[in-house]
């Protein structure tokens, strides 16, 4: 009697932490530089400790910094010591990789590719691995296209074997308009497939930000709440307190609009008013993100004007400390006109969120450091209270923390103790970091642990990013024909009255974070 | 993680009634009054009389520094003499910035019940266990008696049931963990938590076709043990068995000594050995792996030919990190599935009777 091998391995159905990848070599352009330093290297060195790593994992770097493979070990160790939220263990390190090697040289240099080819073939044949690489792009988006050029013309774009895999991780920003993200993604596709790039946006790595999804699908109780039947208005803030610090150069050619509303806010837009996936796969959940993005109403030039504010810090006191105004930021043009705060008005022309407008805004310098989405619902459809000693009732609001204070709040009214109804408004929290044991891992844990896997949910893809530049661009051009002084606001503010005047018009307030 | 600012209180000779006014009022007024937002997520009790393991109070308080819940410590100390409890109540408190209230991160409660209530200990319990929240009783001793009120357990709120089978022999723990089953509790292992590594590094292998494919056509099982105590083997054989569809047979002894596959009888064959191996034959090709306290070393071999290779250095973890582990990733699905396929032999053996 004989029995067919089955096409998927009985052993993995059920396991918990049952995502292992399997053997490959992680190729790090840029590998000198602060992004590896800072999060590649301490994420990888946390996935080890936590036991995500496979059995062979190897690295090559690759920069124009002249290391040695043992000087570039030495690197990689001292960022770890420096930056993993792990503390260092000298005995998990020395099984880190099996192999570390480095490269110098110029990115559009052909010969750095044969000899990266040469080390991969090499790696593969004294490990008796597959031949499964995955390059990390950590350099600036101008050496993308070359990068992803030179590796086709070394035959490093397709997998040697069948079983093989070849993968490409692109950091953000993926071009700075739509006609730019459009070459971009068409200077990709002629040497990867678009199952091959994965293109990161380390929100989407964020506990909180994945707890989103948990959160209205996971729970029966508010996906019927969920509609503008119910809901009024919602709006999204990301706010930080820094400033550029040392970005002048790449922040005066990009501001906040592509900074942080083109990827980050409508990232968050799209898992807050998607509809349900039919499963949690990649192209399943992408494609309902993608219908909230093609659903946001354009903007003309006149709702550029109406629907949207930008402006620039000023000097003012940052936790008591006085600190400069953008334009006498180092590296920034004395008349730069570059956006550090945007407030912005959406509407998503759908069945489910017609009427209710989105408000959104970001900006460095504000009072304090803090993301959330706050959705505030209708108020009771009948005040049968309003006879009482309580003339006003605050709407409920459900709001979602994304950060420092990850967890969840809702807002309702609760009757004061007492002979005569007075209803007072009081919180229900739920608090991430007390409920759980486990300390969250950082975003490109999960996101390079997801790419090793193969597992794209969390990348965004090329017809998102280009419906969200779509949007993007319309603000951008629109910004540009305008000849107006562009607004300021104190740093330490929540941002300028241009801001208030824009939800207050429909008769809402900011929230204060 | 909570900052360990630890509370303490006892008290001798309470009765239900007086603990949980006490439970009420200790944290409060520890605090200057003030109510603790509680952030507790479940019950864990820990059953102590007869464990093996001293420092189980220990080990209670760390849990309760590191698990957002509420430690129910259950010592039936003896039943001679009048009914009374001693209690030791102690809190971890979490500060937070600014004029926040604080949370209280756990409480652990430490009963040592005397008289009737060390045998009637669960009706005593079952106000302490949080409502509408998962409930996990830790048996650290022997398996419970014949006539154990599972019925009243249950209906306690205990949802849980969690044991340690490498205390214990599991061929004693089968009859509890049947009634368990039956009274629809969820049954864990922290032995089976331990050696997740193994599950992992067998689904690594079995990612490779080849190597599937002589598990699916297995014609024989080897098994060499270095300490011939430990169960390990066991819960591997009921894995493989339930991941593959297959039943285990057991002897009069009720060991494992064959398995029925889809091909037929595969006979499985346990010696002691210089080091613990599990193997898998099918015609001239064999999968075997080593395991050491530090190494999973497996091989595949085409007749003594070495083909492949796979190490992979062990998670090592303690009992209190296993028990961690099973808290936050909640009951293991695989654990019942395996569960079942012993029950299952020893219900065809005629070793069991339905509950």
């Amino acid at each position: 009697m004989a029995v067919d091998t089955p096409l998927i391995n009985p052993l993995r159905e059920g396991l918990v932490d049952g995502r292992r990848p399997q053997p490959f070599t992680l190729v790090i352009f840029g590998a000198a530089g602060d992004l590896a330093h800072r999060k590649l290297f301490p994420a990888l060195y946390n996935l080890l400790l936590d036991h995500w790593l496979p059995n062979h994992f190897n690295i090559v770097g690759i920069a124009r910094q002249p290391y040695s493979d043992d000087q570039f070990r030495h690197e990689v160790e001292s960022a770890i010591r420096q930056f993993s939220r792990r503390p260092w263990e000298a005995d998990e390190f020395s099984r880190f990789a099996d192999e570390i090697h480095y490269i110098t040289a110029n990115f559009d240099d052909p010969q750095a590719y044969v000899q990266l080819r040469d080390i991969l073939g090499q790696i593969s044949k004294r490990q008796h691995i597959p031949h499964n690489y995955l390059f990390y792009m950590a350099t600036p988006p101008s050496f993308y296209p070359k990068i992803a050029q030179h590796l086709g013309d070394a035959g490093l774009n397709r997998p040697v074997e069948d079983t093989d895999w070849v993968r490409v991780i692109v950091e953000k920003p993926f071009g700075r308009d739509l006609h730019s993200a459009q070459d971009l993604n068409t200077q990709l596709h002629q040497v990867f497939d678009e199952r091959q790039i994965f293109r990161i946006d380390h929100y989407l790595g964020k506990e909180t930000v994945q707890n989103i999804l948990v959160f209205r699908f996971a729970n029966g109780i508010f996906e019927p709440l969920w509609t503008h039947q119910y809901i009024d208005h919602v709006q999204i803030t990301v706010a930080e307190s820094l400033g550029v610090e040392g970005r002048g150069s790449y922040y005066d050619n990009a501001g906040a609009i592509r900074d942080m509303v083109q990827n980050h806010m409508l990232q968050l837009v799209s898992l807050i008013a998607m509809e349900p996936p039919v499963a949690f796969e990649a192209d399943a959940v992408r494609d309902e993100k993608l219908k909230v993005l093609r659903a946001i109403r354009p903007f003309t030039t006149r709702d550029v004007a109406e629907y949207t504010v930008r402006a620039q810090y000023d000097s003012g006191l940052i936790d008591g400390t006085m600190v400069p105004g953008f334009l006498d930021e180092p590296d920034i043009a004395s008349d730069s006109r570059t956006d550090t705060y945007v407030a912005l008005r959406l509407l998503i022309d759908n069945w489910r969120w017609a009427g209710v407008p989105f408000y959104l805004r970001t900006g460095k310098r504000l009072a304090k450091r803090a993301t959330e989405i706050a959705i505030q619902f209708k108020t009771a459809p009948h005040r049968f209270f309003s006879q009482t000693a309580t003339p006003e009732l605050e709407p409920n609001v459900l709001t979602l923390k994304i950060q420092p204070d990850e967890g969840i709040a809702l807002r309702f009214g609760a009757k004061v103790p007492g002979p005569v109804v007075r209803i007072r408004t009081v919180n229900m929290e739920f608090l991430y970091g007390t409920s759980f044991a486990d300390a969250a891992p950082e975003a490109y844990e999960r996101l390079l642990l997801d790419s090793m896997i193969g597992d794209s949910t969390l990348f965004t893809r090329k017809d998102e990013v280009e419906a969200a530049w779509t949007l993007v661009t319309s603000i951008l051009q629109g910004w540009a024909r305008a000849k107006n002084p562009v607004p300021t606001y104190e740093s330490g503010s929540w941002g300028p009255p241009e801001a208030d005047q824009l939800v207050s018009r429909d008769g809402f307030r900011w929230r204060r974070p | 993680m909570a900052i360990p600012k630890t509370i303490s209180w006892s008290a001798d000779n309470l009765d239900g009634p007086s603990l949980l006014k006490a439970m009420s009022v200790v944290v409060p007024e520890a605090l200057g009054g003030t109510k603790p937002v509680v952030a507790t997520v479940l019950t864990l009790g820990l059953y102590v009389k007869g464990a093996s393991s001293p420092n189980w109070a220990l080990m209670a308080q760390e849990l309760g520094k590191n698990h957002p819940c509420r430690i129910l410590v259950i010592n039936p100390a003896t039943p001679s003499g009048a009914a009374r409890v001693d209690v030791t109540i102690s809190a971890t408190i979490a500060e937070r910035p600014g004029a926040e209230t604080p949370i209280l991160f756990s409480e652990c409660i430490e009963m040592n019940l005397k008289g009737s209530l060390s045998n009637h200990w669960i009706d005593f319990l079952q106000p302490l266990v949080r409502s509408g929240l998962p409930a996990y009783l830790w048996w650290l001793g022997r398996p419970p008696d014949p006539d154990f009120r599972w019925d009243l357990l249950s209906a306690s709120g205990f949802t849980h049931l969690v044991l340690n089978t490498a205390d214990h022999d599991w061929r004693e723990w089968l009859p509890s963990l049947k009634n368990a089953i039956a009274h629809q509790m969820r049954v864990d292992d922290l032995s089976w938590q331990r050696f997740r590594d193994l599950r992992h590094h067998w689904a690594q292998l079995a990612d490779t076709p080849e190597i599937l494919k002589i598990l699916v056509h297995v014609q024989s099982i080897e098994i060499s043990l270095l300490d011939p105590a430990c169960a390990d083997w066991v819960w591997w054989l009921a894995w493989l068995a339930s991941r593959f569809g297959w039943s285990l047979v057991f002897n009069a002894e009720q060991i494992p000594v064959e398995l029925e596959t889809d091909l037929g009888p595969v006979p499985i064959h346990l010696r002691s050995g210089p080091a613990t191996t599990f193997e898998a034959t099918w015609k001239e090709f064999r999968v075997s792996t080593t395991i050491t306290s530090t190494e999973l070393h497996s091989s595949v071999y085409q007749g003594h030919t070495r083909v492949s290779n796979v190490s992979e250095h062990r998670v090592s973890s303690t009992v209190q990190e296993d028990l961690q582990h099973l808290l936050n990733r909640g009951h293991d699905m695989l654990f019942s599935s395996a569960l079942i396929r012993l029950l299952d032999a020893q219900k065809s053996q005629g070793g069991l009777t339905d509950a």
